[in-house]
């Protein structure tokens, strides 16, 4: 595994995209922008049961994820890495978390709340952080 | 076979966003950096440096996905899947740079050497956008 040094966790707790890519059944690769979190040692995403991403993660666990700075796109953050965990438990609890880190401190997630949620735990194999020189 | 692109995927794509833009390594995981894009009718252009890994990954397998989350209206996002359909080298390339160069705010770039450039031209097979 790879360490998430500081300033990427910095990255990841502010309220950057990430883009997320799985391997379709024919090993190609698929990308979708997700909001993203971390618990220092994991990249967190959190999506929902029924989509492409679930449906890839299960037969192939193998990720890359880029997380770029909104107001610097000189400074991000290139993970990849393998899902080691998918959690339903907390799942709707997390992703409200989420909400309120993206949208604001009184939103909740504004899809269907029929769906269920789901929490992918990424662990790093290989991290690359980009940042402008500093003058 | 490659599909137009619809208005919507054309309104991000022109505009001045990063595209994330995923390739394969050679065990056959992904890959994904952020990248600047420009357009020509239905395809997809990516100018980008001889030396990076994106580039080795699209000489050994074309198949590529990219992604843009507009900063300004994340949702919803523009979403492709497709293939290098023409590789672009030389002075071509340069053009290439030149061009994405200009669009993304520097108007006078400095032609850097033809080997170290190169563009990738991308025909979409599967597209989520906006319909406008």
């Amino acid at each position: 595994m790879a360490e998430l040094p500081e300033d990427a966790r910095k990255l990841l707790d502010e309220p950057n995209f990430a883009d997320f890519v799985t391997l379709m059944p024919d090993g190609s690769p698929q990308v979708t922008p997700v909001w993203v979190d971390h618990d220092g040692t994991h990249v967190i995403i959190n999506t929902a049961e029924g989509r492409q991403k679930p449906r890839n993660l299960r037969r192939d666990p193998r990720v890359a994820i880029s997380v770029v700075d909104r107001t610097n796109g000189y400074r991000y953050l290139q993970v990849r890495g393998r899902v080691v965990d998918m959690i339903h438990e907390g799942a709707w609890e997390h992703i409200n978390k989420l909400a309120r880190k993206y949208m604001g401190p009184e939103a909740r997630y504004p899809g269907s709340q029929q769906e269920t949620r789901v929490i992918i735990k990424v662990l790093p194999e290989h991290v690359q952080l980009f940042a402008p020189r500093r003058g | 076979m490659g599909k137009p692109l619809p208005d919507g995927a054309k309104r991000i794509l022109d505009g001045l966003n990063l595209a994330h833009v995923a390739t394969i390594m050679p065990n056959g995981s992904p890959q994904v950096s952020p990248t600047w894009v420009y357009r020509h009718d239905d395809y997809v252009m990516i100018s980008t440096g001889t030396d990076r890994q994106k580039t080795r990954n699209l000489e050994r397998d074309p198949r590529v996905a990219l992604s843009i989350a507009p900063v300004d209206q994340p949702f919803p996002p523009l979403q492709i899947r497709g293939r290098v359909v023409e590789i672009i080298r030389g002075e071509a390339a340069v053009d290439g740079f030149v061009e994405v160069s200009k669009k993304y705010g520097n108007p006078n770039p400095q032609r850097p050497p033809a080997a170290e450039r190169v563009v990738y031209k991308i025909e979409a097979t599967s597209i989520v956008a906006p319909k406008t």
